[in-house]
């Protein structure tokens, strides 16, 4: 069997190509009611999401050529900022995509269940 | 700020040119927010310092712009590739051009041979730049998949190691079109017309000039086709480089001679001109429009060779802030 060269920073990597697939979905569901690049890396953040901003920008740009969100640079503050905000479309796709989410998160749920109960039945 | 601004333009200069506005927009807003975010500001150099390695190397965060795998030569390396694209075909286009030149110089053909040789050197012209910048693709493709390159860890990298920039860099996009379409037209327009170059005079519809017209010809395509190759760079790039605005002086040079030949060939057709009737005030006038297209030119030349040394004398290289 071949042991990985760093037990750590291949978990790490395993751990963020985890996160990497529900970007999006993280990203969907906080933009509401609008944010900008900054502000949502900060909510993300706080609620236990860690994202790297340099994820997080292009990403955004992409759900926005998508056509999930929509853009808007708010010029009245002390600077320029460029707000997104969810379209009826990413809305939608939102919806759909929680549903997916919650069914994936159940059957995880049974598998990894069933994984410890194997492994206590294995110990006994 | 200035930081900020330069580590925008790195990255901006990776990017395609209809995405890079709003993207150095956005990406300059967002770290004032980051340092706002952090309690500092843009004068607090360490604190720029500490975001911009968390963003990353301006290649890596331009690279994550880009859709994955939708692209022949990477980020990273297309500023090189263009670097050194432009030097190689302007060195080749030198060269072939300046053999020709030779070539004619040691002994001037006839006119008709002239036209064939020139009709020779476009295609032998166009057949190299096009070779040579096939290989050159084919070459950095390679690079770009084979990271050859010496690795870069993010972490090793300061942000103040990042090129000043250069004020009047930017090209307008109308600019940068024109410089290609303005001698193509020409390019065009004098080789589809060869036969109807010329002075006409009207109503008795005599031609005269025709052959200064041809002999002033070849000059004129290597001129154009130099000026449009510029053009395709200037398109492509978005930006002046040293190498483009030296070209472009090169460019203009020719454009001097072109003009020189001209105004040479007119005076020495003047016993012609004012035998075929032609007032003596309207070929005086004649002689003054060349006169004043050298005097534009060389203008044009002198003002381009001061703001290269007054950039070069301005400019330092960057070097880190200890």
């Amino acid at each position: 069997m071949v042991e990985p060269k760093d037990p750590i920073a291949a978990e790490e990597r395993l751990a963020q190509e985890l996160r990497r697939g529900a970007v999006v979905l993280a990203t969907l569901a906080q933009v509401r009611p609008r944010q900008y690049g900054y502000s949502l890396v900060q909510r993300l953040t706080e609620r236990g999401f860690e994202i790297e901003p340099g994820t997080l920008y292009p990403m955004l740009r992409r759900l926005e050529e998508q056509g999930l969100l929509e853009s808007l640079w708010d010029v009245e503050g002390a600077r320029p900022r460029k707000y997104y905000r969810l379209t009826d479309a990413g809305a939608e796709t939102l919806a759909r995509l929680s549903v997916h989410w919650r069914r994936l998160a159940g059957v995880m749920d049974r598998l990894l269940d069933e994984a410890e109960r194997g492994e206590s039945h294995g110990a006994d | 700020m200035e930081l900020i601004d330069r580590y925008v333009a790195a990255v901006g200069r990776r990017l395609p040119r209809a995405k890079r506005d709003e993207i150095e927009r956005e990406l300059r807003s967002a770290l004032l927010d980051t340092l706002e975010g952090e309690g500092a500001d843009a004068v607090d150099e360490e604190a720029v310092v500490r975001v911009l390695r968390r963003l990353g190397r301006p290649e890596e965060v331009a690279l994550s712009y880009h859709p994955a795998g939708g692209y022949l030569i990477g980020p990273e390396t297309f500023p090189t590739f263009q670097r050194v694209t432009a030097a190689v075909l302007l060195a080749l286009a030198g060269l072939v051009t300046a053999a020709f030149a030779l070539s004619v110089a040691v002994r001037t053909p006839e006119a008709t041979e002239l036209a064939r040789r020139f009709g020779g050197l476009a295609t032998g012209l166009t057949e190299t730049l096009f070779t040579a910048f096939g290989i050159l693709v084919l070459i950095f493709a390679f690079v770009d998949r084979a990271d050859i390159r010496s690795p870069k860890r993010s972490e090793d990298w300061d942000p103040r190691t990042l090129p000043a920039i250069r004020p009047g860099d930017e090209i307008p996009r109308f600019d940068a079109v024109m410089a290609f379409v303005a001698p193509a037209a020409v390019f065009v327009l004098v080789n589809l017309f060869r036969d109807q170059l010329g002075l006409w005079i009207l109503p008795r519809g005599e031609l005269l000039l025709h052959d200064l017209a041809l002999e002033i010809l070849p000059w004129l395509n290597v001129a154009l086709l130099a000026g449009m190759f510029l053009g395709l760079a200037q398109i492509g790039s978005g930006r002046w480089h040293w190498s483009t605005r030296v070209a472009k002086l090169g460019v203009d040079l020719f454009g001097l001679y072109v003009f020189w030949r001209l105004s040479r060939g007119l005076v020495a057709r003047r016993g012609e001109l004012l035998g075929a009737g032609l007032p003596e005030r309207l070929v005086d006038l004649l002689e003054l429009a060349t006169r004043l297209g050298i005097a534009v030119v060389a203008i044009a030349i002198l003002w381009g060779v001061a703001r290269l040394l007054y950039r070069r004398a301005r400019l330092q290289p960057n070097r880190p802030v200890m």
